[in-house]
């Protein structure tokens, strides 16, 4: 069922080329999905997202590999049934493919799918942010924005500072029954 | 405690040979003996090559998959019991929160160092209150957010963010179904989990005492993972924790941690697969041990459990054949932790 429906889909889907987006190395995802990613990406992430993480586009396609077969087909057939004019007329009114719509009119499609009563445009929302938003932060140049430094890095403020105060100083018990 | 530090290499010492980057495709038995394992070899990207490997066991053949690959090896190799095996898998629905305080806590600095209290562990939906250290893909993965908002939250919650989870008791509901592992189209394991209405209450539960946990200790502001984001401040909020519906797919960030069941060693014998002994019903030799016999999830990390449970099947097995089961303590060596 899936294998024809991502044929009707990739049938259907037509998205929009966007120069940054290459895909001569990629395995799972071809054209048309590394395209509708990095629109769903944009809209997710913001414009120029790839400036701090350049390598996004290969970053899930090695994920996909990880995947089971059917955890892919279905996250490829998502990206795919996500650009037709059919599913964007039906969830925001707009009888154009996702990645042909502005940043705005993309986050309007986000927040309806996310709102949605129905489980699976619901599912769709939360795989589509949290594959780009966790993509994106394990980026190391997006870091410095969170001011998160890494996790191998010294930090002479805690070392220098004394130890923390005794926990429940008036507690007469000790904190764990076996501590001594 | 790795199995890579210190149970293969005590296996390879005694003489055992391990084949790294296979994947064991069935079982192949007769009556109730397994006469061979067929497995293939993997890629560096764990994708099956044309390589097979075939092992015709001597005296039998210890399946340890996990929760989810042990139901998924026997459903390949036709060795349902009963049509139980898979049914009932538990895992510990995992509710988490994130504090913001006024001042850095380095969430992600040093060895991760948890601490945790079983005050609100009791029944049969208890839950586990744990703290621990985090990163920011964790929060990025599971923040039900996008655009600008998703940015202010990583910023706001991140350098000064403290991170509080706990893990449900699950299993103890006799009507409930649970988790449910099959195999998908590929012949591939796949789980299919259930929420029982009481984990419900009790997930509610939980956020609402992390959330005041959080304020006594200094939090200004506490990041709930709904969908959308609920920030809950000491004044403010609370009583919206009580209205996420949990049940209802993506309502909410649900983590999940510790699979367990799906071939249940079980005093009911309505629901048992595995044997007092380990022994997979209806087969002399072939034995699970693996989190997969659990009957209930446990409320708690398994690992030590699952130790636990392979020591106690491999005295089974030796005595069995006749060999002298002694651990290497009991010989004058260090087991398993010193001072433990």
């Amino acid at each position: 069922m899936a294998g024809l429906l991502g044929s009707v889909f990739n049938l259907m889907a037509h998205p929009k080329k966007r120069s940054e987006v290459k895909v001569d190395k990629l395995e799972w995802l071809n054209e048309k999905t590394a395209n509708i990613l990095f629109a769903i990406a944009e809209a997710v992430l913001g414009e120029n997202f790839l400036l701090k993480a350049p390598k996004f586009i290969e970053t899930v396609d090695d994920y996909l590999h990880y995947q089971r077969r059917a955890q892919r087909e279905q996250f490829l057939n998502a990206l795919l049934l996500t650009e037709t004019a059919t599913f964007n007329l039906l969830v925001g009114g707009k009888l154009r493919g996702f990645s042909h719509m502005t940043i705005n009119e993309r986050r309007t499609i986000l927040e309806k799918l996310r709102g949605s009563d129905r489980e699976i445009r619901r599912n769709l929302y939360a795989a589509f942010v949290n594959v780009s938003a966790s993509t994106y932060y394990t980026s190391d140049l997006t870091w410095p924005d969170i001011n998160y430094a890494g996790v191998s890095v010294d930090h002479p403020e805690i070392l220098g500072n004394p130890p923390p105060i005794p926990w429940r100083p008036d507690d007469p018990r000790p904190v764990e029954p076996n501590a001594q | 405690m790795s199995g890579f530090v210190k149970w293969l290499p005590d296996a390879v010492a005694q003489g055992a040979t391990v084949y790294t980057d296979t994947k064991v495709d069935k079982l192949v038995w007769s009556g109730d003996r397994i006469s061979e394992v067929q497995a293939r070899f993997l890629d560096g990207k764990t994708r099956p090559t044309l390589r097979k490997l075939i092992v015709r066991p001597a005296k039998g053949v210890l399946l340890a998959v996990g929760a989810i690959g042990t139901p998924g090896v026997l459903l390949r190799s036709g060795l349902d019991v009963k049509k139980r095996v898979g049914k009932y898998t538990h895992i510990h629905p995992v509710t988490i929160c994130i504090g913001k305080y006024p001042e850095p806590t380095f969430p992600a600095y040093g060895v991760p160092d948890n601490m945790w209290s079983p005050k609100f562990g009791d029944g049969n939906t208890g839950y586990l209150v744990e703290t621990g250290s985090f990163f920011p893909v964790l929060n990025a993965s599971a923040t039900l957010q996008h655009g600008d908002a998703l940015h202010k939250i990583m910023l706001d919650y991140y350098p000064s963010g403290a991170i509080m989870y706990a893990h449900h008791m699950t299993g103890f509901e006799q009507n409930e179904e649970y988790g449910r592992v099959e195999l998908d189209k590929y012949g591939e394991p796949e789980l299919d989990y259930k929420l029982a209405r009481s984990n419900v209450k009790a997930m509610q539960e939980s956020l609402e005492v992390m959330s005041k946990i959080h304020f006594a200790a200094g939090a200004t502001s506490v990041l709930h993972l709904r969908n959308p984001p609920l920030e809950v401040t000491p004044t403010s909020g609370l009583d919206e924790i009580r209205k996420i519906d949990f049940a209802k797919p993506q309502s909410a960030t649900i983590f999940t941690v510790h699979v367990m069941g799906g071939c249940q060693m079980n005093k009911d014998q309505e629901r048992a697969c595995v044997n007092n002994d380990f022994k997979l019903r209806g087969m002399r030799n072939l034995w699970v041990v693996d989190a997969s016999i659990f009957p209930t999830g446990l409320g708690a990390n398994p690992q030590v459990t699952i130790y636990a449970l392979a020591l106690w099947a491999a005295r089974e097995i030796c005595e069995l054949h006749g060999k002298p089961f002694a651990l290497n303590h009991q010989n004058g060596g260090v087991w398993p932790w010193p001072g433990y």
